[in-house]
């Protein structure tokens, strides 16, 4: 190639070209890490584990005290479905729950195994329990907590399981 | 190299710029993946994590509630059932090892029987106040839970043990005087009726002190690849 003297333009060289090429794999680098999809897909996932176990978890830690002994949450549930109060069982963890989390983190309580649950329909609002099921059924991604506990009056282990998910309220 | 051939003269300045390129790549795309591994690691330790506090919370409930001293034999298929309540629930590996401290010994020629307590050969029972009230079928001709029965008080932080009870009944022809331990501990070497003289018999106690409790339950839980692992004991009663 030859370079006349009336001929104008910029010389790119190899180096240069390369010195580029190397810049740009570098933005690109930095631009995937920083992201926001890499950066859920990493944390996202482990926030929403964190808040089912941390949920749950405070249903032990909060309750009340009647000046001889200190009573949970998930003991104030277990003796309202010990005496047959399936539905205010059902509104104490629906109102805790959703005192404890955020509102765009939705939930669903179940106490017991599928086939003989003590308690279920423990979604963020009370009613329109479908369309929770619906939603429950159709998220992508949901995170679940588990402890056992033990159900009078015959004390048999049960599981209680927290699911939360991201989505948007009623 | 002639006139008319044209090409890229990779000269050694290039080739340094382009190793960079290829470490950068290569680095970005390994903290990717050690990030990933990095919060699905977190999300298994969590798990463990909370697992083993909530199985430790669970046995302290089932010690408060007399789950483990209702009267029944074979308190240990609780734990069992527990465990497999963990493992559906968690899909983790939980090992359990229950270690209570009272058992009993006899030998008649070469028949040697040991009955340790949460198996089928006793009955641990709640009485009053901090009394619990452990029932051995010491001899197993007759299941009768009532060959020699021993009395464990918690006074403080001690555990006073009293031979609360000896009536071989039925089994009295197989009747041979029975030892009793706590943890590696003889007690009550040779229990025999209360006209046997200088041999311990009903009445008799042992005491013994410091922080000392029934019942030691260790658990380790671990999800199956082995990545997190948490380890803990309840000393219990």
């Amino acid at each position: 190639m030859s370079f006349r003297e009336n001929k104008k333009g910029f010389i790119f060289s190899l180096d240069a070209t390369l010195g580029i090429l190397v810049m740009m794999l570098v933005i690109a680098g930095v631009a995937r890490a920083g992201g926001s999809e890499l950066t859920y897909g990493q944390h996202g996932y482990l926030r929403l584990e964190r808040y089912a176990n941390d949920a749950l978890e405070l249903l032990y830690l909060t309750g009340n005290t009647d000046n001889i002994k200190f009573h949970s949450t998930i003991d104030n549930i277990e003796n309202l479905l010990y005496i047959g109060q399936q539905a205010l069982a059902e509104n104490l963890a629906e109102n805790q729950l959703r005192k404890i989390l955020p509102n765009d983190i939705q939930f669903r309580l179940r106490i017991g195994p599928e086939n003989n649950l003590r308690l279920d329909n423990v979604f963020p609002s009370a009613g329109n329990h479908p369309w929770w099921r619906s939603a429950f059924d159709n998220v992508k991604e949901i995170a679940a907590a588990s402890r056992v506990s033990i159900f009078r009056p015959d004390n048999r282990f049960d599981i209680i399981t927290l699911y939360v998910w991201r989505g948007s309220a009623i | 190299m002639k006139r008319d051939q044209r090409g890229f003269v990779l000269s050694g300045t290039a080739l340094l710029l382009v190793l960079p390129a290829m470490l950068l790549t290569a680095s970005c795309l390994k903290i990717v993946g050690m990030g990933g591994e990095a919060v699905s690691l977190q999300v298994t330790a969590d798990k463990v994590y909370y697992t083993g506090r909530d199985l430790a919370r669970v046995l302290e409930n089932m010690w408060a509630s007399n789950i483990l001293a209702d009267n029944r034999h074979t308190a240990n298929a609780r734990f069992d059932n527990l465990v497999d309540n963990y493992n559906v629930a968690t899909g983790l590996l939980v090992n359990f090892t229950e270690n209570w401290k009272l058992w009993t010994y006899y030998v008649q020629g070469d028949d040697v029987e040991y009955v340790y307590a949460g198996t089928y050969y006793c009955k641990v029972a709640r009485g009053v106040g901090d009394n619990w009230f452990y029932y051995m079928d010491s001899y197993h001709w007759m299941a009768d839970w009532n060959d020699i029965t021993l009395r464990v008080q918690k006074i403080g932080d001690n555990l006073l043990i009293t031979i609360y009870d000896f009536d071989p009944g039925a089994d009295i022809w197989v009747v041979q005087p029975i030892d009793v331990y706590w943890g590696s501990t003889l007690i009550f070497d040779d229990v025999r009726s209360p006209t046997r003289g200088i041999h311990p018999t009903v009445g008799d106690s042992y005491q013994e002190n410091g922080n000392i409790t029934q019942l030691t339950a260790s658990f380790n839980i671990q999800d199956p690849r082995g990545a997190a692992r948490y380890s803990g004991s309840e000393n219990l009663g």
